[in-house]
């Protein structure tokens, strides 16, 4: 089985504990990932989190996919979009709890939100109780060439509403981390198919070896898995397999 | 069937409960206990009524001495919530009552009789689990209020805040020292490794949240902790059996 990692960090975790790009590649190698999709979410400013992950990326150019983190209060959020871009970034990320915005009522989002639009490249949306994913599922449903990732599939308390919520809007995909009940994980497959399904690791903040191998726990077939594990990545990535 | 030997006692899984067929999932459990011989389950129920689950629990623990102990699950909302506990303690198959206010809908500092379970459980030598995380009817914070009025009564909280309250669950723990912490569904490693490095070893505890989570995958998250086997033995079974005087 091959292994791209969808959802993954890098720079100090929220303990402060210190990581580097090698770091990161070691460990993935040793649990057989052969590539990562990266940002930062602990340094003070989008601009020093998108410059360590550039960074990265310079160092490990077939290794590491990069997402640029977006702060919608940030003014300079269009230049820094356009600039990431034209680095080569592979995608952006959001988690509007870490800035304080209200996904669903933050009326200078919209602008920078939609100009996502002219890139076709994936959004990454962190979601949970405290970061609200359903306004994205609006704009996805008016906007279906926007890609729309929802990492941790709303974690355990949003699990099944979001799946529901999603079944029917096919530009949005869900992410395996940190979402460890396995009726949730097994209904994202049976009722989004495997093909809007990714493997993510969450690294460092999550169990590795269990964040890359719960799937196969789950009765999938090797077909399924093979779409969750790498197939949907390298598509959404724009990679060769 | 993949057996796992190693000595573990889990302090927190559950019976579940098919609600078309009004069955609970008594097979599924035995047939996850199988693979591992050498576990024994403290098993509750949240799923149908609340008197039914204890009953079905109950059950478990007299045809299963050796596998399972009891934790009772009470709604301090209910009516009979006291007479319910008092049924569960003349049984003599409980070692635990389960709180679970995300559940039962209720915020736990004005809820009724929840400082009377506390006293009874301390005076019938059980402890108190406390489901936490999730929000603002279940925060670690909410629940220290009945820690500071029950110094005495060794209490758990289930899942030790989980992601969002895990941070401030470590700084309830440190100011508590009646409080023990259920690891089960704690997959946050930044978060587990603050609480290994600030609270005593002694009061980590080992929980699966079988059915929800695999115990295959609660197992592998104690690996991913890189614990000395001192340390291991500690959180897999050593401090359990002393919560529960064995």
């Amino acid at each position: 089985m091959r292994y791209f990692n969808f959802h993954a960090h890098l720079g100090k975790t929220t303990l402060g504990d210190a990581n580097t790009v090698d770091d990161l590649v070691s460990d993935m190698k040793a649990l057989g990932i052969e590539k990562a999709g990266i940002c930062n979410l602990t340094l003070a400013t989008m601009k020093a989190k998108n410059d360590l992950i550039h960074d990265a990326k310079q160092k490990y150019p077939d290794f590491i996919r990069a997402y640029a983190y977006l702060n919608f209060k940030d003014p300079t959020v269009i230049d820094e979009i356009d600039l990431r871009m034209k680095q080569g970034f592979d995608g952006f990320k959001i988690i509007n709890q870490w800035e304080g915005i209200r996904s669903d009522h933050y009326p200078p989002m919209e602008n920078a939100f939609l100009y996502l639009r002219k890139f076709n490249k994936v959004i990454q949306i962190g979601t949970g109780s405290t970061s609200t994913p359903y306004p994205f599922i609006e704009y996805a449903r008016q906007y279906p060439e926007m890609q729309i990732c929802f990492t941790h599939i709303g974690q355990r308390e949003l699990g099944n509403s979001i799946i529901a919520a999603v079944k029917d809007v096919p530009n949005i995909t869900v992410e395996t981390s940190q979402n460890y009940d396995r009726f949730i994980l097994r209904k994202a497959v049976d009722v989004l198919s495997s093909k809007r399904v990714l493997m993510g690791t969450d690294w460092p903040y999550k169990p590795q070896y269990t964040e890359t191998h719960k799937m196969e726990d789950l009765g999938f077939s090797d077909e399924q898995l093979e779409d969750i594990n790498y197939r949907n990545a390298a598509r959404i990535w724009g990679d060769a397999i | 069937m993949n057996v796992i030997e190693e000595k573990v006692i889990d302090l927190h899984a559950h019976l579940s409960r098919d609600y078309t067929a009004k069955k609970y999932r008594v097979d599924e459990l035995l047939e996850d206990m199988r693979a591992y011989p050498n576990m024994r389950r403290m098993i509750s129920c949240l799923d149908g009524p609340v008197y039914l689950g204890n009953l079905e629990i109950e059950k478990l623990v007299k045809e299963y001495p050796d596998r399972f102990f009891g934790c009772a699950v009470i709604n301090p909302k209910e009516d009979d919530a006291l007479e319910e506990m008092k049924r569960c303690i003349s049984t003599g198959k409980f070692k635990a009552v389960e709180l679970n206010s995300l559940e039962h809908g209720y915020i736990p500092e004005i809820t009724p009789n929840i400082d009377e379970l506390f006293n009874l459980a301390e005076r019938n030598n059980m402890f108190v689990k406390v489901f936490t995380g999730w929000g603002d009817h279940a925060m670690p914070n909410q629940w220290e209020y009945y820690l500071k009025r029950h110094p005495n009564t060794k209490t758990v909280f289930l899942h030790m805040g989980e992601f969002w309250d895990g941070y401030s669950c470590i700084e309830v723990a440190k100011r508590n020292r009646n409080l023990y912490l259920d690891m089960s569904g704690m997959y946050e490693l930044s978060v587990a490794n603050r609480a290994m490095r600030v609270i005593p070893h002694e009061r980590f505890l080992f929980g699966s949240l079988f059915p929800n989570m695999l115990t295959k995958w609660s197992l592998e998250f104690i690996d991913a902790y890189k614990l000395n086997e001192e340390d291991r033995n500690r959180i897999l079974y050593q401090n359990a059996e002393k919560l529960l005087s064995l």
